[in-house]
Order: C-alpha cells, then structure tokens, then sequence
C-alpha cells in the first residue's frame, strides 16, 4: 500500500515535459522530485540498458536496488525494481559488463560468490542474477551494501574482471569468454595487499568507545614493461612485486619481479633522533615509482638514509640490479619526492629534510608559537634517466606552528578551519547542461564562504561555455613553494590562506572567472549527499541529479537548463 | 618528606646499578623473567586461571616466524614458593587464523578453565586436554563479534569479556558487535553448560557520532591521535601513491556493567553522544533487546566535546547506596584559562527520582568542582580503603614559570590528584597531590608508556599503593599512607625496577588476589609479584 502511495506520489510530482525556450529565459529548473522510502547507502549513474538514456541506481542499507528513470513521456518514474541483496551487510557491488552483452550489470561480491543481475527492458535489475563465481567469496562484514572499485577490465579485453579482497591479500578473479555455461570468472592471481587496522578494545568509562577499523589499499594496475597492457604491482611490507600480465590477459600466480626493499641499506650510522639535528624520518626503505626517461615504462627510485638508487624500468619489465645511477646526499633526508620542479617534461628529484626541535623549542611552544626547520634539495632529471648529480636547486623553509596549548584545548577550532578551507575546493562538474554540445561547468557552493560563515544554503553554481584547461600544473607550485617563494616562513595563516587560493585559482579556472549563469539552492531540510550529471533524455543535454537523506528516506531532485 | 641519609644512599646504589641494566629488585616485589625461546616474539600476556586452582596462571599470546608467522598460546601455570613460573610452559597450543581475541574462563564441565577464543562470527571453546582433535572446539556464541580482522602476528587480550554478570558463579561472555552486545549468561544443568543469550541493541541513531547515523563518521574523534591533511601531488605511482579499495569502521560505546537499580543485579550502561542508556537485568530472565531506560544527557557531546582532552564519564556506585551514580569530567571551553570541570551526579532517595533520573530535570549536579590546568585520565578506585570509589585525576599545569622550569630542568610536571569519597561526596579539595616528573627527552619514544595507577593495598595498612611509571624506561611501586584525613607518597619506592623503554606493562585488575604486574617487551615477560 504504501508503495502504491509513493508510487502515485512520484507520478504527481513535477515532471513537465521539456520545452524549448529561448536562450534568454533559459535558468537552472526543478525537473522533477522522486521521494523514496530506502535509506540509502550508495548510488550510481550509468545507462544501463544501452538506449543513451542514464538511469539512477539507488541502494539501501537492506539491500533493496532501486532504479529511476525518465520513461518517454519525460516523466520521472517512482522506484523501479524488486532485487534485494541476500546478504547486505557483506557485499560490494560495482557496475560492470559480462560477455559481449551490451546490457550494464550490477556486479554483486557477497559470501555467495559473484552475482552479476543484468539490467532488464525498462532498466532495472532483474532479481535473478548469473552467477559468475562460487569460489569467488568475499566474507568481510562492511555493514552495509557497499561501491567499491572491484570491477575493472584489468586485462583490457573488454570483459570485467573483478577484485575480492580479504584481511590480508586480494584476488584477482578473470571473467573468461562464455561458453555454452555462460560467463565466468576464474581465479587469475592472489596478492598480498597493505591493510591499515585501528583496534579499541579497552573501556573502564562510560565515555570510551570499543572500534574496529581498517582500510583495505588498493592494487595497482600500471604498464611497467610498455607491452601496452597493464601489470599488477602489490606491495606487502617491504617486498614489491609485479605481475606481468600475459598475451592472453592472463596474470601469473607467482610474481615475474620481486624486490625486497629492505635489501637496500645505506651503511651510514642510522641517525637517532636527537633533537635539534635532522629527522631522517623513520629508518624504512623508500619507494617511488615514475616514467623517469619519458620512455613510457615506469622507472624506479629507492632511497634509504642518505642513499638513493635510481633503476630504469625495461620492456622485460622492472630490474632492481642494475641502478643507472647511485646518489649520495650530505645528510640524512626525511623525505623524497619525484615531482617536476622545471619546465622540461622530466620528473626531478626532490629531498626534503625536517630538523628536529630542540626540547626548549618544543616546550617553549606549549605556549607560544614555535618554528620547525625544514630544507629541500633539488637534483634535475636526465633525458638518460636518473638525476644530475649535482644539485641546482636549494630552499630551506620555516615552518611556524600555534602553541600546543591552544591546539590541545580545542583542536576542533584547527579542524574546522582546515574544513572550512577543503570546502572551498568544492565538487565539480563538467557536462554538457544545455545541450549545445559544449561542456559546461557546475560548482557546488556550500553557502559558507559567501555569506562570511553565517549559514547561508548551500547551493549549485552553473557556468556555460567551455570551462578552462583543468588543473594548474600542481607539480610545479611544489618547487616554487620549496625553492623560489621569497617568504620563506609559512604560518598556519599563511598555509590556510594558500590553499583557499589555490581553490579560487581552481575555480577561476574553470569558469573563466565569470559569473555564474544560473543558481539553485539546495535543500535546507535535508542532507545533501550527492550531485551527479546525467543524460536523463539521452538527448545530450544533462540533468542534475541531487541525491539526499530524507526524514522519510533518500530523495531525487532532478535540475535542468531550461 | 626528607629522606635518612641510609636511604638516600640506598637510593644511589640502586640507580647506579640501574644503568648497566636491570635493577637488582627490592625484597618487597618477587620477579620471574620468563624469556622467549628463539624465532618466538611475545606479543601479549595477561594472568588467568587457567587450571582451576585458585591462583593466577601466566598466559603469554606470542608469534613464531616472519612472514608466514604462525601465533601460539603458551600458558605457564603458576608454582607455589619464590619462583611463580617456570621458563618452558606447561603447554603450548596454536591459535587457529580466523582467532582475533582470546580469554580464560571455565565455560566447560573440564576441571580447569578454558580458552575462549574469539573469531568474527562467534566465540568458541579451546579445550586444552580434550582427546580428540575434532572435541576440541566448541561453538558458544553463534554471533557477530565486532572485531572481525584476525591479525598475522597479534591476538587481542580480551580478559575483561568473561565475567559472571547474573552472580551465579559461573562466568559469562560479553561480546560486543557492530550494532550493540551479546551477553552470553552461563548456567549449568545436570552437569552440562548452556548459555542463554540477550542481545543488546543500539537505538539505530547517536551510537558515538555526533551526527547520530551510522552513515557518517567523525573525522575527529577524542580516540584519534592525529590529524592528517593530505594533497596529493605528481604522477606517479610509488607508495604515496596507493588509493583506498575499501575502508570499514565499526564502533560501539564501552558497555558498563554495575547495579542501576540496587537489586544486587549488574545492569548495563552505555553512552552515546546524546544520551545514557540502561538495560536492566532481570532475574532469570537476562536482559531485554531495547534499552529499559535512556537518559538524555546533561551536556552537548559534539566534535569538539570529543576531541576535549580531559572529556569523560564514569560510573560507580559513589554514596553507598548500591545504585549507579555518574562522574562527569570535561574541560571548561568558556574559560580563559585552562581548567576542567567535575561534575557528580548521585541517585535521589529511591521513590524520589523525577522522570530524568540521576541527572534531574535541570541536569544540575549533585557536586561540581574546578580544578586549574589540563586534567583528566580520571579513574574511580578505591584508595583508603574504606569501601567507597574515591576519584583519580591526572593534571598538567602549563603556565609561563612551569614551562620555564621544565625548559631548565628538562622535566614536565605532572601531577596526581586523590580526591577521597566522603560518604558521596567528593572533598573539596584534593586529599592527596603527588608530583609526577615526566622526562621531557623521553617523551617521545616513551608516548603512550606513561602510567600512574593505583593498585591495591599491598603493605596491609588498608590504603592502595601507587604504580608509576612516567621515565619509560623505570617501574616503580610507591607507597601511600594515611596522614590525618589527607594520603601521602613515601618517595623512597617499595620496589623498583629498570624496563625496556618499548615495553608494555599489565596490571592485574583489582580484586581478591594481590596485584601482579606483567612487563612485556620483544624478549619476554617480567612477572612481578607484591609482597615480602
């Protein structure tokens, strides 16, 4: 009954069919609201049964998918579909393809193997799914249904191979052309993969919480060998390995490189932590990977203490005996970064050293501000490979930091100023809003920094016209900060005031520095948690789709240039 | 206090002999090292009876092998006389992958104790001397334990799970999982053991967040040690470089297990950051689902609440009228200077309580004091001896001529409030300060070793002695005596010793039996036992 009641709640609601008008009575419109009853744990936007129009996929905590879509009458439809995840609270799910169907299926990890439930004619699931693995299980409780990047075409054949991740290796499952089975999946590798655990166990108050946390890194997937096709690289511990992936999209079970970084030892006396002298920042290996000779295949950098080893990737993929090059720095260095400082193409070595306060120092900066040393030595790449080994570029900087005191008694006053700040980085997005086949510039304002900090509702900013070339070359303000900045003392302000620059330079950037060409206000009674552009028609021009938690459960407001 | 010149020479003969290494121990602590053999690493230990003979066994959860390391239990059961245990344990067992935690308790008609062992979808039963494999594991608690990453190296020491919640006397399991607890309540019948279980739920909102729904998480939270503000430069793809797959956070407030009602029941309380919430024991009956009561509290707990240093909230009976009362310590945020409030809430006269109980309508205080500084790590513990809770605070006084001083003297000082629970009320004033020096060289490697605890009354005169440990690298036992109505610390230790600056201390929990300390490093267990 009460499906029916939101079913015809949703049919009521503003659905005008798209008129033309012209260009000038053209603003940022309501194209319709979907109020649902699912509380929500994730969303997606693709077009799932090929027709060029895009549909909404919406998950609930229970497991209910839900689709929403423009029928072709332009209406928004209520909640389509009747799936519900057998196991919710231990299942990740991606869209993906299987086979050569053209059809978008919802990729389902859960303790039942993989599931794959194909879109169906009118565009929402099908209850009954293929079953491409039961081999295939992921036994993780994440609490909820959960996207995560677990369908990829890691072999480029077209096909989405999917990713199960366990407490302490990942597998790598192959979807194999159909036969007269159908599609399948089959174990192509397992590798070792870094997990970050948080652990509470301990609660003599009332006011401490018991935790269970972990972060689960992803696996990388890189050509290193420039046979176009992409390689595995895991890392576990101090070990680095690479698969190399076959002709035939296959993955070998056992690695084709394998180093163990912790091999790589500089003999210098490891540098203890006496305060005033250098933070050679933990006595760990190093590592960094990147295209060093404009090749294409990735080379590689160790660096441990004052050494650093610089080896060239080759087309038999990566070799850690033969270092084009052997670096040896003055003093212990806490950190390395391969970055372009120059205007060459090359990355350039970068080595930064922390010197340690002094105990007066960080005492005395309990109450009253305090200064950490810092200092970057630059070494230029080479066309060869490598890096001069003599260094062109010097910087020491100081680092200025509030008392301690003020921080430890209210912490929350720092966070908050660095949020207020990320905040005006601010979503983006880019597509074509009116439909005259140029991309277009959407912001998400969050009312704050207008209105001063005084509350005002965040709201969505559309610019358009083609929006300016992307992001400044970051790289390259490293070295201005470390080297070429004439005020070499950054206080807090300071960096705080920086990166708000460099979120208005961003969005100058994209809109031309113009104003915006239409506004709308976001709810106020609920909160926001996505904005998505989707080419709800399939007539080109995108709509906006803001996805919010409700009283009643999630809400789709659809914007539209009209 | 100033000290005989016999003592003060004492003193300097056993710093001296401190620095080549271990300290010979005074008479007044019994020590046993236990080192591990080669290619083993101890990774936990805590004391347990594990042979049913009344005394505490050495339980010591290690790790063999690198890589592919493999964990074993070895469990060392305690000798009678000097020496409490012998280096090779009476009996080793491996710990299956999927185990995340372990306790001891007697869950099984085996004479004896048991390993409890848990894993993320249940609790079972390890019975050591069962004869066949297959009889060796018994299934207790079909449910979802909260901690659900077993860890290659590492087994989590969940003692404090085993507890006889319904005083039968038999010990029951307290498993907390993602949306509340499972109190498994032990009882026999005709010789067999069952368990009855009560599933605990959270109300679906407020469960430690201050936004009350599950969905979002805090980024700051009073547990977080850092902060991290992280941008992301340049193309490559080395370590720095490693995206997120998945990442998965569960919490649940720290149940607390004492008497709401005064039946002579342990009831369970939790907080969320809006309220107080009370499951009541019923007799026979174990607990409901929904908690029987919830108590909006008297203060807003939002981000900056929870990321408040000196912000907590204990429970105990206070006024002796065996009913759960309620100590609240945070920061004062209005104030200029540092300074932190402590607020007591006792129960009203029973039939008296208005429809807030503990808190009262107006969420005043039955008793609020201010003390200067940064404070908190506050426990309740008992000191004199006298029955009753008296309130432990830890302070930093950081004011121009302290850091001063500290710059000179390369010290920070700390120090260590009693304050003496005088029939429900707290003094007004400190009945003990003690000054604790924190080396300010060792702050660094020696953060999150500090401890300064009061363990039980180990010279007889009634009053706990006090443990400390604020140079990671020395343990001490002071002694605290009545002085009048106030305490003080005799400077001169009971006991003494030099440990590794890396090592972990475990403090058995107060109670019958005398305290023992348990000092863990990476070469073994140092078991100390109080007494002459």
């Amino acid at each position: 009954m009460r499906r029916a009641v939101l079913a015809a709640a949703a049919a009521l609601s503003l659905a005008a069919p798209w008129h033309p008008a012209r260009a000038a009575d053209r603003a940022l419109r309501p194209a319709g609201t979907v109020q649902t009853d699912l509380t929500l744990a994730g969303r997606r936007i693709a077009d799932l049964d090929g027709d060029g129009r895009d549909e909404v996929v919406l998950v609930a905590r229970d497991g209910r998918v839900r689709v929403v879509r423009r029928g072709t009458d332009g209406a928004l439809s209520a909640p389509l579909g009747e799936l519900v995840l057998p196991d919710p609270a231990r299942s990740l799910l991606a869209l993906g393809h299987v086979g050569d169907d053209e059809r978008t299926y919802l990729l389902v990890a859960s303790p039942g193997g993989i599931a794959a439930y194909p879109s169906v004619p009118g565009a929402w699931f099908a209850v009954r799914p293929v079953h491409l693995s039961v081999r295939a299980r992921f036994t993780l409780r994440v609490g909820e249904p959960r996207f995560a990047p677990i369908a990829r075409d890691l072999n480029g054949d077209g096909r989405s191979d999917v990713l199960v991740p366990f407490a302490d290796r990942c597998e790598i499952w192959l979807q194999r052309a159909g036969d007269e089975s159908g599609p399948s999946l089959a174990l192509g590798a397992t590798v070792n993969i870094d997990v970050d655990r948080r652990t509470e166990t301990g609660g003599d108050a009332l006011s401490d919480v018991l935790e269970s946390a972990f972060t689960i890194q992803d696996i990388r997937a890189e050509d290193v060998n420039g046979d176009g096709r992409r390689d595995l690289l895991v890392a576990d511990a101090d070990v680095r390995a690479f698969h190399l992936q076959r002709s035939d999209g296959s993955f070998p079970a056992d690695p084709d490189v394998r180093v163990d970084l912790s091999l790589f030892r500089d003999t210098t006396p490891e540098a203890k932590v006496r305060l005033g002298r250098t933070l050679a920042g933990s006595d760990d290996q190093r590592y960094e990977s990147r295209d060093l000779d404009g090749d294409g295949i990735p080379d590689h950098v160790i660096a441990h203490r004052r050494k650093v080893w610089v080896f060239l990737g080759t087309r038999d993929g990566p070799q850690f005996e033969h270092p084009v090059a052997v670096l040896k720095t003055a003093e212990d260095m806490s950190a390395l970064l391969l970055v372009r400082v120059d205007e060459d193409a090359l990355p350039d070595l970068v080595l930064v050293r922390l010197e340690v306060p002094s105990i007066a120092t960080i005492l005395k900066g309990l109450l009253t501000e305090w200064d950490v040393e810092l200092s970057a030595v630059g070494y230029p790449g080479r066309a060869v490979g490598g890096f001069d080994t003599k260094a062109r570029w010097k910087g020491e900087l100081t680092v200025r930091l509030p008392a301690l005191l003020g921080v430890i008694r209210d912490p929350d006053a720092l966070i908050r100023r660095f949020e207020s700040v990320s905040q005006r980085f601010g979503k983006s997005l880019i597509a074509d809003f009116d439909g005259d086949g140029r991309d277009d510039v959407l912001l998400v304002n969050d009312g704050e920094s207008d209105s001063g900090g005084d509350g005002a509702a965040p709201r969505v900013d559309v610019w358009l016209g083609a929006p300016g070339a992307g992001d400044a070359d970051a790289e390259r303000v490293v070295g201005h900060v470390l080297f070429d900045d004439a005020n070499r003392t950054w206080t807090l302000e300071r960096m705080l005031a920086w990166l708000g620059d460099l979120a208005q330079r961003r969005a100058a950037r994209l809109t031309g520095g113009r104003k915006p060409a239409g506004s709308f206000s976001l709810r106020a009674d609920a909160t926001h948690r996505g904005i998505e552009a989707a080419d709800l028609r399939g007539d080109g021009a995108h709509e906006i789709v803001v996805i919010y938690d409700g009283a009643e459960g999630g809400i789709v407001d659809v914007l539209a240039w009209r | 206090m100033k000290r005989s010149p016999l003592v003060a020479l004492a003193t300097a003969l056993l710093l001296l002999s401190a620095g080549g290494g271990a300290a010979a121990p005074r008479p007044f602590g019994h020590v046993t090292t236990l080192d591990m053999p080669r290619g083993r690493r101890a990774e936990a230990a805590f004391l347990a009876d594990v042979d049913g003979d009344g005394a505490r066994d050495l339980v010591v959860a290690a790790a063999r092998g690198g890589a592919r390391a493999r964990r074993l239990l070895r469990v060392h059961l305690r000798r009678a006389g000097e020496t409490a245990f012998v280096p090779e344990p009476d009996f080793e067992l491996l710990l299956l992958p999927d185990v995340v935690g372990i306790a001891v308790a007697d869950v099984h008609p085996d004479p004896g104790a048991e390993i409890v062992l848990f894993a993320p979808t249940g609790v079972f039963a390890l019975r050591p001397r069962a004869a066949n494999e297959r009889d060796r594991y018994v299934p207790l608690v079909r449910t979802e334990v909260l901690w659900q990453l077993p860890h290659h190296r590492k087994t989590l020491v969940l003692q404090d799970l085993v507890r006889d919640v319904d005083h039968n006397g038999l010990p029951d399991i307290v498993v907390p999982g993602p949306g509340g607890y499972d109190i498994a309540l032990q009882h026999e019948r005709d010789g067999a053991r069952a368990f009855e279980i009560s599933v605990l739920r959270l109300p679906d909102w407020g469960a430690d967040t201050p936004l009350g729904k599950a969905g979002r998480r805090m980024q700051g939270r009073r547990q977080a040690r850092e902060m991290r503000v992280s941008i992301r430069i340049g193309g490559g793809a080395g370590d720095a470089s490693a995206g997120e797959l998945l990442a998965v956070s569960e919490s649940v407030p720290a149940p607390q297990f004492v008497d709401w009602d005064g039946d002579g029941l342990a009831d369970v309380l939790a907080q969320t950051t809006t309220d107080l919430l009370v499951w009541r024991q019923r007799p026979g009956q174990g607990f409901t689902s929904a908690p029987g009561l919830r108590i909006p509290l008297p203060l807003t707990v939002d981000r900056r609440r929870l990321l408040d240093i000196s912000f907590s909230a204990l429970t105990s009976d206070i006024d002796g009228d065996r009913r759960a009362d309620y100590v609240l310590v945070a920061g004062d945020q209005d104030a200029d200077e540092p300074r932190v409030q402590i607020a007591l809430y006792t129960r009203a006269r029973r039939g008296e309580e208005t429809g807030r109980p503990l808190f009262g309508e107006r969420g005043r205080p039955t008793q609020l004091l201010v003390v200067a500084g940064i404070a908190g790590a506050p426990a309740l513990t008992d000191v004199d001896g006298d029955g009753l809770d008296d309130l432990v605070l830890g302070a930093v006084r950081l004011d121009a001529l302290d850091t001063l001083r500290a710059v000179a003297g390369s010290d920070i000082d700390a120090e260590l409030y009693v304050y003496l629970n005088r029939r429900g009320r707290l003094g007004r004033h400190p009945a003990l300060t003690t000054r604790l020096a924190v080396p300010a060289k060792r702050l660094r490697r020696g953060r999150g070793k500090s401890l300064a605890r009061f363990i039980g009354d180990v010279t007889g005169d009634g009053v706990a002695e006090l443990l400390v440990r604020t140079d990671p690298t020395r343990l001490r036992l002071l002694m605290v005596r009545r002085v009048g109505d106030a305490l003080s610390v005799v400077e001169t230790p009971l006991f003494e010793t030099i440990v590794p600056e890396s090592a972990d201390v475990v403090v058995t929990p107060r109670g019958a039996l005398p305290p023992e300390v348990l000092v863990l490093s990476r070469q073994g267990v140092l078991h100390v036992r109080f007494g002459r």
